[in-house]
């Protein structure tokens, strides 16, 4: 995903829209505004190719940010193109589109394969092209064995999973969803954490939209991150830790000598401090990062240290958050 | 065949976030800024508890109030608004007798009192007259009490509350039997006795008055005592054997209405009253009349009338008994 | 010398007709938690009803916290605090009131019973919302209500049933929180049913596995836990040489983009990891012993058992 929100000019253009280098999804100083209430300000970002977790406490501009995308409200101010489309205007990016909103009434009392073939027949299939695409999406994500089943005997994983599967009919490039994981029990959790991740590897666009830090965590790498309907940052979560480089890094090692192996990283550069929380434990603080983690294997191993756990105690979601809203630099 | 004790070996899933590909990639990122939050604090503190448990019987009194005061006070079985509605209206109606004594008393007006007044006939007619106290009165309080008595617990699961706890299925059936049948007698003998009582408060009734009527009263007592009983076996019985608030109800309703209108068309067409053997309430009504010595409208000797009352109720506790001993404690 | 069992069960067999629920089950359960786990149709539910002495064992015996469960049903059963997995509360009762009766109907006082109550709603979590009626309630919250008619009497075991069915991320981890709690401060025993084996790992430290009616397995989690070790490290830069480098070293690795377990062979193989990143220029930013979870043993029990499990959602089972 390329965070290159210079593209947006171009695309006004009514391109084709088979053009693989226009960006999926762009906004372009995007604001929504409620009479007073500013639900979204400003945001610009173009995403294309693979999972792309939206991120974002309840009331940060998620689900604004998706209305908006699904054409279900226009923006106040600024553009936002699909595919290269303004969908105002044009209703064609739709059709390669999939969503999956938060909440959807089902029909308890259809089967799984019934649901999706008929949504499908609406989308302008025949019966027999409705039917195998049916089969096709509920195989994929792992609903082969009930499909024949009522969706009113579905657990709300199992649910969900229909839900993704009806949006995947056509085989959609860009796929939307709102809260997937919202109410699952963690065996649902972990199959359509496993579906999306599966799409990102085909190739589609898939946004994925969160409360939960440790979920998007273990779906992808890639984020976009709202607060109070700002757009705080945007991208691979390890470069976005790199750059809050007001913030130190921690690395933790545990080994046999802590005091030994900190006088020899004490002496790099880069390492701005080491201390000794535990008998069995380093911790080292460096503002660059990479070039630490680069010298570390051969500083251990050179001087023969018997280190058997490495981590990176802030390098994650939480901490992300934490340090972008939690006060000042 | 795996030996429960013995370790496993085996091995274990993998799987990684998106982004994370070939390993090898370089990665990009843009970053902004903004404000601030907060949160909060519970202490969970396990506190133990040293007391004894009381016996059975406190346990089943335990259910027997949740029962009744939940008519009126707040904090047991919540009765609807509706059911109290109507018992309200009911057990006011009942007391129509007393009413037209004291209206009588206050009058001054001897018809209304010999209209009204304490005899066996009117004692007989308090407790088993047909209109409108037995096609109206008792069979609809009947119905809306044992409405959802014990398909409540079915449907809202609250029967593994019960037998989860060393509560038996006989004292869970008795109790529920004990609470409807004690408001039914309340709304049946209670309204008799404040008719008694009225009439002798109001009418000044001596000691000699209530020598000779009282034995009365207590045959009247106990036909309403018998009907009260034989309206819970059944209403009971249909309640257990539903789910639904209403099934209990209407089909007590039609079980008495239904099997007197039956046995009245057969009467009607061919002048047997043999068939109301099969209603309830006319059963009770024949053994009422030869306890009270009120001349009897049926043809049929009192003790077929006894028998079948005895046998209704059998049966009907029978159901009850049976469809309590399968209800469901843990999920299947 | 032995101290006291939780549950024991000898040849504990239970048939309706010619389906057997309960198959000879020897068991020997300690105090503490244990998860009692098994797909549907496994027996879990026959078995909780035989410990609470409310059907009668076709053959065999057992006896929990020392009472036989043929004989004295009514005395476990004072002992024992239930948390029934369906919907089991009045909804047009305030949850006080609720968890007040539940507390005369194992015999106590009434004014007892509701100080009991109030502790037992503020120790769930539910002191603010004691006096609303059940219907109002969250999934959550019906369900810390349940816990609370059980624990009202302070029973010496508590059987959960499901008890984080149904719920959001926030209500499981106060459930789980709250069963760890009762376990370790209140130092009370727990059998908790449950097909989400990662609840099961964070309350329980031993499982008891049924299987169409016969024991699968039993013990303490870490015992049963001696899956091969890897070591899991994420690298960043490099990742395929480093793989490479590992193989030619003789080490067995999986790898899924940036992140690889590597198998243990001894102390040594953190060395050779990390010889082998220098060597490739590669950066190790985590390195940890991967521990298998529940999840894993549970699969690997089944395969051993023959049983072609895709994932323990299998437990969910039977949609007939």
């Amino acid at each position: 995903m390329m965070p290159d929100f210079t593209q947006t000019g171009r695309s006004e253009d009514a391109a084709s829209t088979q053009n693989n280098n226009v960006p999926v999804v762009v906004f372009k100083n995007v604001s929504k505004q409620y009479g007073q209430i500013s639900a979204l300000t400003d945001i610009s970002l173009a995403i294309s190719g693979g999972v792309t977790g939206i991120l974002g406490m309840n009331g940060a501009g998620k689900s604004t940010l998706f209305k908006i995308i699904m054409g279900k409200i226009r923006p106040s101010g600024g553009q936002i193109r699909l595919f290269g489309e303004d969908p105002w205007k044009n209703q064609s990016p739709y059709a390669r589109t999939g969503f999956v909103p938060e909440h959807e009434k089902m029909h308890d009392w259809m089967t799984a394969i019934d649901f999706v073939t008929t949504f499908a027949r609406l989308n302008g299939m025949t019966r027999e092209e409705a039917r195998l695409e049916a089969e096709r999406v509920l195989t994929f994500v792992e609903l082969a064995d009930v499909m024949n089943k009522q969706i009113g005997r579905f657990s709300k994983g199992m649910r969900q999973r229909v839900k993704i599967a009806h949006a995947l009919v056509n085989d959609p490039d860009l796929i939307v969803l709102d809260e997937p994981l919202q109410g699952c029990d963690p065996l649902a959790r972990t199959s359509i954490m496993n579906v999306i991740r599966e799409l990102g590897r085909l190739g589609r666009t898939v946004l994925v939209s969160s409360h939960i830090l440790s979920e998007i965590e273990r779906i992808t790498e890639q984020i976009v991150i709202l607060h109070k309907g700002r757009l705080l940052a945007i991208g691979n979560l390890h470069a976005i830790r790199d750059l809050l480089d007001q913030h130190p890094h921690k690395i933790a090692i545990r080994c046999e000598q802590p005091k030994r192996l900190a006088k020899d990283l004490i002496d790099i550069d880069e390492v701005t401090s080491v201390s000794i929380p535990a008998k069995d434990e380093l911790v080292v603080e460096t503002k660059h990062f990479g070039v630490v983690h680069n010298l570390l294997p051969s500083i251990i191993v050179k001087n023969n240290h018997h280190v058997w756990e490495i981590d990176n105690p802030d390098d994650n979601l939480q901490s992300i958050l934490e340090y972008l809203t939690g006060g000042l630099p | 065949m795996l030996h429960p004790e013995s370790p496993v070996t085996g091995q274990t899933r993998m799987d990684s976030a998106w982004g994370s590909q070939t390993g090898d990639e370089d990665v990009h990122a843009k970053v902004t800024q903004a404000s601030v939050d907060a949160g909060q604090i519970f202490e969970q503190e396990y506190k133990p508890w040293n007391g004894t448990l009381n016996p059975r019987w406190m346990r089943n009194w335990a259910i027997l109030r949740h029962h009744l005061l939940g008519i009126v006070f707040k904090g047991h079985r919540p009765w609807g608004v509706v059911t109290r509605i109507v018992l309200l209206l009911i057990f006011l109606g009942s007391l129509s007798s007393a009413a037209m004594v004291l209206l009588s008393g206050v009058v001054g007006d001897s018809t209304l009192a010999s209209m009204w007044g304490i005899n066996r006939e009117n004692m007989y007619g308090h407790v088993l007259g047909f209109f409108p106290r037995n096609i109206i009165f008792y069979p609809i309080i009947a119905a809306i009490l044992v409405g959802g008595m014990i398909s409540e617990d079915r449907s809202n699961g609250t029967s593994a509350l019960y037998f989860s706890r060393p509560i038996s299925r006989v004292d869970y059936t008795s109790m529920k039997f004990l609470s409807i049948a004690i408001i039914l007698f309340f709304v049946i003998d209670g309204t008799l006795a404040v008719y008694y009582f009225a009439e002798v408060l109001v009418m000044g009734r001596g000691w000699s008055w209530i020598l000779d009527t009282f034995p009365m009263f207590l045959l009247a007592a106990f036909s309403g005592l018998l009907l009260a009983i034989t309206y819970t076996s059944i209403g009971l019985a249909l309640s257990s054997l539903s789910k639904g608030r209403f099934f209990p109800g209407i089909g007590l309703l039609a079980v008495i209405m239904g099997t007197k209108t039956l046995a009245a068309i057969i009467e009607a067409l061919f002048d047997k009253t043999i068939l109301y053997v099969i209603s309830p309430f006319d059963c009770i009504a024949h053994i009422a009349q030869s306890l009270m010595s009120i001349e009897s409208t049926y043809q049929h000797p009192w003790t077929w009338s006894l028998a079948s009352i005895v046998c209704i109720n059998i049966g009907a506790l029978y159901i009850l008994t049976a469809r309590v001993s399968t209800l469901e404690v843990t999920r299947e | 010398m032995v101290e006291s069992l939780l549950i024991e069960t000898r040849n504990l067999t239970k048939s309706y007709g010619p389906h057997v629920a309960l198959d000879d089950l020897n068991l020997n359960i300690p105090h503490g938690a244990t998860g009692l786990l098994g797909p549907n149709g496994a027996g879990k539910s026959t078995f909780l009803k035989t410990m609470l002495g409310l059907i009668q064992v076709t053959s065999g015996e057992g006896s929990i916290l020392g009472y036989d469960i043929r004989t004295e049903g009514e005395e476990i059963r004072s002992k024992i605090g239930y948390m029934p997995e369906y919907d089991a509360l009045n909804p047009k009762m305030d949850a006080i009131y609720q968890v007040q009766y539940s507390g005369e109907l194992l015999g106590m006082n009434p004014n007892i019973a509701l100080s009991r109550a109030h502790q037992a709603l503020e120790y769930v979590g539910l002191g603010e919302q004691r006096y609303r009626t059940v219907e109002t309630f969250s999934t959550g919250m019906k369900q810390a209500t349940k816990l609370a008619c059980a624990l009202v009497h302070d029973p010496e075991l508590i059987i959960a049933d499901e008890p984080s069915n149904g719920l959001d991320a926030k209500a499981r981890e106060f459930m789980l929180q709250t069963l760890e709690n009762t376990v370790r401060q209140g130092q009370k025993s727990v059998l908790m049913a449950s097909h989400l084996m990662e609840d099961v790992e964070r309350v329980c430290e031993n499982i008891v596995l049924l299987h169409k009616g016969k024991l699968a397995a039993q013990g303490k989690i870490e015992d049963l836990k001696a899956i091969d070790k890897e070591v899991e490290i994420h690298v960043w830069g490099h990742a395929t040489k480093m793989e490479e480098g590992l193989l030619d070293k003789g080490m067995k690795v999986r790898r899924e983009g940036r992140v690889m377990r590597v198998r243990y062979q001894d102390d040594s193989t953190y060395h050779t990891i990390l010889s082998t990143a220098a060597k490739c220029e590669t950066q190790i930013r985590k390195m940890h012993d991967h521990e298998a979870s529940l999840e894993d043993l549970f699969l690997v029990i089944m395969e051993r058992l023959g049983y072609d499990v895709k994932g323990s959602e299998a437990l969910l089972g039977d949609l007939s």
